[in-house]
């Protein structure tokens, strides 16, 4: 589970493509409608904001701190009590991070495709590979990336060419913005989208050139964004505004329109399964961050019995979940907690690491 | 109950070659004795004592396996010249009273062979015996002379029976290495063409030959390659390349192979070109090649002596066949199953009654063909060739047919094995072809259970293995993972020569470009060789 240094920085701009992308592909599109109608654009480019101050702040500590992986350098950074306590933040915020995302893949699963099969059954299946792919390392997860970039854009294009007939661009008016109270939400849930980046501070030290990776990583989340803009834009063109604030499962909605010629009549079994790969991979690099951060904190070497442990421990956190309204109270709570919590936490790196440059002689490395 | 204790694997004796040494005598009889010794019982051993021509007559003997040896060689080259000829030729040197003289005498001017090694070991001496070379001996002399006289059975080099190509050189490899040798020198006149040969196996004292372009091959792979060829000691046999294939590839127990075999010396050649390094073994007719990527299994030769546009149909269709033969059948039981909303009502209606009747699951109706096709090829190959294939087409249309009117099976399930039958067979390696067929069943069973969900799960249980799969060090499904973007055109299509001038990653870095600049191609461009970024290959 080692760091070394394995991934190239075209396999980081998929990465984050798919670090954002999977986590929250099926619910973002109808939280953002719902809260904000079709001025849920402006809510989900907002989000950009945060996404681009992770990658900033991620960046600039990989340009000081290159020696060491980032848990152990929390330490060298902040002090070993408060470092260790900010590294226990971003330990449970992965965590959480990564049992939202299983959970609204296993409900997207298990609610609109498999209705007879026992929860527990798909969550055990969905963790077992996901626990078996970040085991490998990230060398593996870099690799599977590239390949499921190949499902994203797939989809994407199924998705445009079906739909298209079915587009009224009337369904997008009026554009308007609501009132604060309502945009608020919207602005929690987009923000918290792109909190999935943070893991970006475990992957980083695993390049194998920094050269050009701040920009590949930004570039991924402007594509990415740019793909969510598209899915909200089909979504209304294709529902209208009220509709689309009702539909949770949008893409999947979507995806139920579309009819390829006369050989397949409904696609949506298709379409899930094929982004089930892309939220494996996204979450086996949430719990690979989980996991290899753990083993730093407590300053062990590789365990496969820590690893599994941790696995099924997040297994039976998932089963916690019983629906998706709970998922959803859960996501908003840590939403909320994550607006306040996330940028301290990038605050307290950023000193930390201009502190530490200083203390070297200001010297990046 | 009462346990079973494994034992210990008990000591065995050493091989030849790990023997200590046994020194030539001076004395023919102590030598004679201790090779008699050695191959007590073993009634092909000849051994001719006689006594050479000229005023010296000093005594000799050869030894030799009958049927290893040309008789005619030993005849014509060793024992006439010394038995009548030397009486003429030793009168020149008759006041040389120098025995080593008189030895260098021997083998300058009475051995009109083309080879001729002297040994200080009788050990060896033993061993080229035993690979068809003439062992001789000489009254005083504590050396022995090997003679090569190799002249054992061997197959003639005949066409391709697993690689078949329409276009392009039809002769395959035999049994014999150096006929292999000599099939691969043929083609790469160099001299860095290297076979660097070693002896394995207890029992077999196999030859094993690794091949490979010296300044084109990458440096770690060929010290990789001879790491784990010292590796393999005491074992008993190494009587096929798949015997020494278990023990140097990284997964043994991966259903995916990690070296590739071909039976073509075009194809070595155009391999070890690339850098790759090839290994021969003694008996076998198949060449091993590594390090292997997953998309090399699907390439045939005949992509590159096809046109372009053939070149890369063939491929695809090719790559079709793979995605067919992998999961047809499951995606046929998890949409019959579980989603049939997704096919055209006149379609499902279609299914719906034919399958009428039908008193098994789909899954057990799929499980139930294929387990039939699947002992329909295993009959057809054991059986002698015309009445396999009758049994393979009668097989297949009787059994089909039987099975579709006795309710047993919807037609839609016979063409769907059909089709995915066919699919496999477009795959052109063998060894390709097994983990495709060991897939296939479990994601069928996935499909049973889970539907769409339990296709997608078993092939994303295949890709994380894949990924994780390496050959020698390289990534297994390079160029896809990790993305080489300018390999693709050897992969994704079938690119012209003159744009393939990027070597592949296998490559000596410092080797500057394929071909020289000058061609008949102005369009051409000539890319240096890119260096592989990627710190972690090659380790």
């Amino acid at each position: 589970m080692g760091s070394s240094k394995l991934i190239s920085t075209r396999e980081l701009f998929y990465i984050v493509l798919l670090l954002h992308q999977g986590g929250v592909f099926w619910v973002l599109p109808y939280l953002q409608v719902k809260e904000n109608g079709t001025a849920s654009l402006v809510s989900l480019l907002s989000g950009l904001l945060l996404g681009a101050l992770i990658i900033a702040v991620c960046a600039f500590w990989g340009s000081r701190c290159r020696e060491t992986t980032f848990i152990p350098s929390l330490t060298q950074l902040l002090g070993k009590p408060l470092g260790k306590i900010v590294g226990l933040l971003f330990v449970l915020f992965y965590a959480a991070f990564a049992v939202i995302s299983l959970y609204t893949c296993i409900e997207v699963i298990g609610g609109q495709l498999l209705l007879e099969t026992p929860r527990t059954l798909l969550i055990c299946t969905v963790f077992l590979l996901v626990g078996w792919l970040s085991w490998n390392g990230l060398e593996d997860m870099a690799r599977l990336t590239v390949l499921c970039v190949v499902l994203v854009a797939a989809i994407l294009l199924l998705a445009l060419a079906g739909s298209v007939e079915l587009f009224s661009v009337e369904n997008l008016l009026p554009l308007e913005l609501r009132s604060v109270d309502d945009v608020r939400p919207a602005l929690l849930h987009s923000t918290f989208a792109y909190s999935g980046l943070m893991i970006l501070f475990m992957i980083y030290p695993a390049l194998n050139q920094t050269r050009r990776a701040a920009s590949g990583m930004l570039l991924a989340m402007v594509v990415s964004t740019g793909i969510f803009v598209v899915w909200v834009l089909l979504a209304l063109g294709v529902f209208g505004q009220f509709s689309t604030g009702s539909m949770i499962w949008l893409p999947l909605e979507l995806a139920r329109m579309i009819r390829i010629s006369s050989f397949l009549e409904r696609t949506e079994a298709l379409f899930a399964v094929l982004w089930l790969a892309i939220v494996f991979v996204n979450s086996s690099l949430l719990l690979w961050s989980v996991s290899e951060s753990l083993h730093q904190l407590l300053e062990r070497q590789k365990s496969r019995w820590l690893h599994w442990g941790l696995v099924t421990l997040m297994a039976l956190a998932c089963m916690q979940i019983k629906d998706i309204l709970r998922m959803f109270a859960l996501e908003w709570q840590l939403a909320r907690g994550s607006v306040v919590l996330l940028p301290l936490l990038l605050v307290l790196v950023l000193a930390g690491s201009w502190l530490y440059g200083r203390r070297k002689g200001g010297a990046p490395q | 109950m009462k346990k079973i204790r494994l034992q210990k694997p008990q000591a065995v004796a050493p091989s030849v070659s790990s023997q200590p040494e046994v020194p030539f005598s001076s004395d023919l009889e102590q030598n004679m004795e201790w090779l008699k010794n050695q191959y007590i019982r073993c009634s092909d051993l000849i051994d001719r004592q006689f006594t050479i021509g000229g005023s010296r007559q000093r005594k000799a003997a050869v030894f030799y396996f009958d049927g290893m040896t040309s008789s005619h060689v030993v005849h014509d080259n060793i024992l006439q010249p010394l038995l009548l000829d030397a009486e003429i030729a030793w009168e020149d040197a008759e006041n040389d009273a120098d025995l080593k003289k008189y030895f260098s005498f021997v083998k300058q001017h009475l051995l009109p062979a083309g080879e001729i090694t002297i040994v200080d070991d009788l050990q060896q001496g033993s061993l080229a015996m035993m690979n068809g070379d003439v062992l001789l001996l000489l009254d005083g002399c504590p050396q022995g002379f090997i003679v090569d006289a190799k002249g054992f059975p061997q197959r003639s080099v005949d066409n391709a029976r697993n690689e078949i190509v329409l276009r392009g050189p039809q002769e395959a490899f035999t049994e014999a290495l150096r006929v292999n040798t000599a099939l691969i020198r043929r083609r790469l006149r160099t001299s860095q063409l290297k076979f660097e040969e070693k002896t394995l196996g207890r029992y077999t004292q196999t030859q094993v030959a690794m091949v490979y372009l010296e300044g084109v091959a990458n440096d770690h792979i060929i010290a990789e390659v001879q790491r784990r060829l010292d590796n393999i000691k005491d074992v008993d046999s190494i009587l096929d390349g798949s015997c020494l294939e278990q023990y140097i590839e990284d997964a043994p127990f991966s259903i995916f192979p990690q070296l590739q075999y071909t039976e073509r010396p075009d194809k070595v050649a155009a391999s070890l070109l690339e850098g790759r390094v090839a290994l021969i073994v003694d008996g076998s007719p198949d060449v091993l090649l590594l390090p292997l990527m997953f998309v090399q299994l699907l390439q045939s030769p005949e992509d590159y002596y096809n046109r372009v546009a053939s070149g890369t149909f063939m491929r695809w269709i090719r790559y079709m066949g793979l995605l067919i033969a992998t999961t047809f059948p499951s995606l046929y039981v998890a949409v019959t199953s579980y989603h049939p909303e997704m096919l055209p009502l006149n379609l499902l209606l279609s299914i719906a009654a034919a399958r009428e009747g039908v008193p098994f699951p789909a899954f057990v109706e799929a499980l139930i063909m294929e387990l039939a096709f699947e002992l329909l090829r295993e009959a057809s190959i054991r059986l002698p060739g015309a009445i396999g294939n009758t049994i393979g087409i009668v097989g297949a249309l009787v059994i089909g047919e039987a099975a579709v009117s006795a309710h047993l099976v919807a037609p839609q399930m016979v063409i769907v094995v059909a089709i995915t039958a066919i699919g496999s067979f477009t795959v052109p390696s063998v060894e390709a072809s097994y983990p495709i067929r060991l897939v296939r069943f479990p994601l069928m069973l996935l499909a049973a259970a889970f539907g769409l969900y339990g296709v997608m799960l078993g092939l994303l249980a295949v890709m994380i293995h894949l990924v994780h799969l390496r050959s020698f060090g390289f990534p297994y499904l390079e160029p896809l993972a990790p993305l080489k973007i300018n390999e693709l055109r050897d992969v994704l299509i079938r690119a012209p020569r003159w744009q393939m001038m990027v070597r592949p990653q296998f490559r000596e870095p410092d080797v500057q470009s394929e071909q020289s600049a000058t061609g008949s191609f102005w369009r051409r461009t000539v890319q240096p060789l890119k260096t592989r970024g990627d710190e972690s290959r090659g380790q």
